[in-house]
């Protein structure tokens, strides 16, 4: 059996406002520096291609199409998987496993700063007929500018103004916050602790974007926005792109390349459902246990080095690292307390800042918590170098109003 | 390692510029064909993959999302791949790496489209984003 190793990677920075460049930009400025870093010839070496991205979040039907030219595609195999980063990686790791392809690009980016309308694509994602009601009125808005009918309380995301009368869809994260805090007796300070650590860390972090020097009181006093979810507590967007190459390990070790391997992954969807859909993250449960599987992993807690853990609203780094099997019910707060999550931590979770520092990056965020990963194993990860890595996990959610999420781990020598 | 795979059922609906189900309705219609002609139930598949292309005929994004209950992949591994209109040839093939890898045992591939919800036409779902 033919293990899939990481060859290349490649990253544009993140940033919040990209009007330099366009998303044909940033693709092909992380493509040119994975396959660089791989020492490959993508239009020889290269098999197969597949990028990670919805069209809505693109504004083009069949994204595919428009992609082959910016990452060397033209002519080759390439498709889109629908799916966070890391769904690219285990598509790739199944084409290389069956033998039908033996190196593959997966790429994956977001260019969230050209969206007008970023809650209202996300509220497209709704059931058009059960589910989006709940946020509103959903005639189509009112391009004149007058509101139609008296506005009750418009619940922007803080920070931005919004003419709809919609609640934007950020709302069900405060509904799971609520749940999450009350059955693990879990405190909205220990909830900003994460918020501070992460923005501190991205100090470290050369690409992260939204790196600041925040404590605890600062999260606590920032606004309600879709309560207890204040401000602070929900990272902002951001724009990026992310390249990896893998390989068979054959090829692997014909370039020279010390093998990261790929050693497990798993994705997993609940129910699409809001009504009776779970709200203690099963999808990231179910994921992990089918990559601890394939990666042969019985103990993660002693055996996972270092995790990047889906952070875009606090309390779901904590709910993760219980769903994921690192904490039991209710400990993810008190391995926070006590320290353990810090980059100095036993368990150092989000070295690179996760999204609250770097920034949401929608679909590409599996991607960038793989970078850390392979970054760190790789030992370069300079002043946020975690000594020793060997395992490592990124983990990441498809966002509301998904119960889909992805797992990978990757492991050294 | 590659594993010879095999196709052992198959389920196809009807094909109509305007048919009253929805694309979930549709996906099930087909998979419950397809498994019960290969006899297996809901619990023997292992993962699934959906093969759908453009949001924007049935205007819903992440449609592979709404569609997922449809195609008995709630609680499991699912996946929705495309490449525009390759896709119906494209998501067996998906569905052929998923057992050859060895990742999966049984996995139903279900093929979707529903396009009568496009208004005018859904050759405008091209322009929609102009």
């Amino acid at each position: 059996m033919t293990r899939v190793c990481v060859i290349g990677i490649g990253h544009t920075d993140f940033n919040c406002m990209t009007p330099d460049v366009n998303w044909k930009d940033i693709m092909y400025e992380a493509c040119q520096k994975a396959y660089a870093d791989a020492s490959i010839d993508p239009r020889k070496d290269i098999t197969s291609f597949i990028t990670c991205a919805e069209d809505y979040w693109e504004g083009f039907s069949i994204f595919d199409e428009f992609v082959p030219d910016q990452i060397g595609a033209v002519l080759r195999p390439c498709c889109t998987v629908c799916g966070d980063g890391i769904y690219g990686l285990g598509t790739a790791y199944m084409q290389i496993q069956s033998g039908l392809m033996d190196v593959v690009s997966i790429e994956a980016h977001s260019k969230v700063s050209d969206l007008l309308t970023y809650g209202d694509v996300m509220l497209h994602a709704f059931d058009p007929i059960y589910d989006r009601p709940v946020s509103g009125p959903v005639e189509r808005p009112n391009y004149s500018g007058l509101p139609s009918y008296p506005p009750e309380n418009p619940k922007p995301l803080a920070g931005k103004t919004d003419e709809t009368e919609r609640v934007h869809p950020y709302f069900l994260a405060g509904l799971e916050m609520q749940h999450y805090l009350r059955n693990t007796n879990t405190t909205e300070e220990d909830c900003a602790m994460i918020a501070v650590k992460n923005k501190k860390n991205a100090f470290l972090n050369p690409y992260a974007d939204y790196e600041a020097n925040i404590t605890v009181d600062h999260v606590m006093k920032s606004e309600y926005c879709f309560k207890p979810l204040k401000k602070l507590d929900i990272s902002p967007n951001v724009d990026g792109a992310i390249c990896f190459v893998l390989a068979n390990e054959k090829i692997t070790r014909e370039l020279g390349i010390e093998p990261i391997y790929l050693s497990g992954f798993g994705w997993c969807s609940e129910t699409p459902w809001l009504s009776t859909r779970g709200m203690e993250a099963e999808y990231a449960k179910k994921s992990a246990a089918m990559a601890y599987k394939m990666a042969g992993i019985v103990n993660p807690r002693k055996e996972i080095n270092i995790a990047e853990i889906d952070d875009r609203f606090t309390y779901k780094e904590l709910q993760h690292l219980e769903a994921i099997g690192l904490a039991r019910k209710g400990e993810a707060k008190e391995l926070l307390r006590e320290g353990a999550l810090e980059i100095k931590g036993s368990i150092p979770i989000n070295s690179s800042g996760g999204s609250l520092g770097v920034g949401n990056s929608l679909e590409a965020t599996g991607l960038q918590k793989s970078l850390e990963i392979v970054t760190q194993l790789r030992g370069h990860a300079g002043k946020r170098q975690i000594p020793d890595v060997k395992v490592g996990l990124a983990q990441s959610w498809r966002e509301i109003p998904s119960g889909s999420g992805a797992v990978a781990i990757f492991t050294r020598g | 390692m590659k594993k010879n795979v095999a196709v052992i059922g198959a389920g196809m609906t009807i094909f109509r510029r305007m048919l009253k189900e929805t694309g979930k309705e549709l996906s099930f219609l087909a998979a419950k064909m397809a498994m019960e002609d290969a006899g297996i139930q809901k619990d023997d598949i292992d993962m699934v993959v959906m093969g759908s292309a453009p949001d924007a005929f049935d205007g819903i994004h992440m449609k592979g999302e709404n569609l997922l209950d449809g195609a008995a992949a709630a609680g499991k591994p699912y996946v929705r791949v495309f490449n525009g209109g390759g896709t119906g040839v494209f998501a067996p093939i998906a569905g052929w790496w998923h057992v050859a890898s060895g990742v999966a045992d049984i996995c139903l591939v279900v093929a979707e489209e529903k396009m009568g919800n496009c208004l005018p036409h859904p050759q405008t779902a091209s322009r929609l984003f102009a």
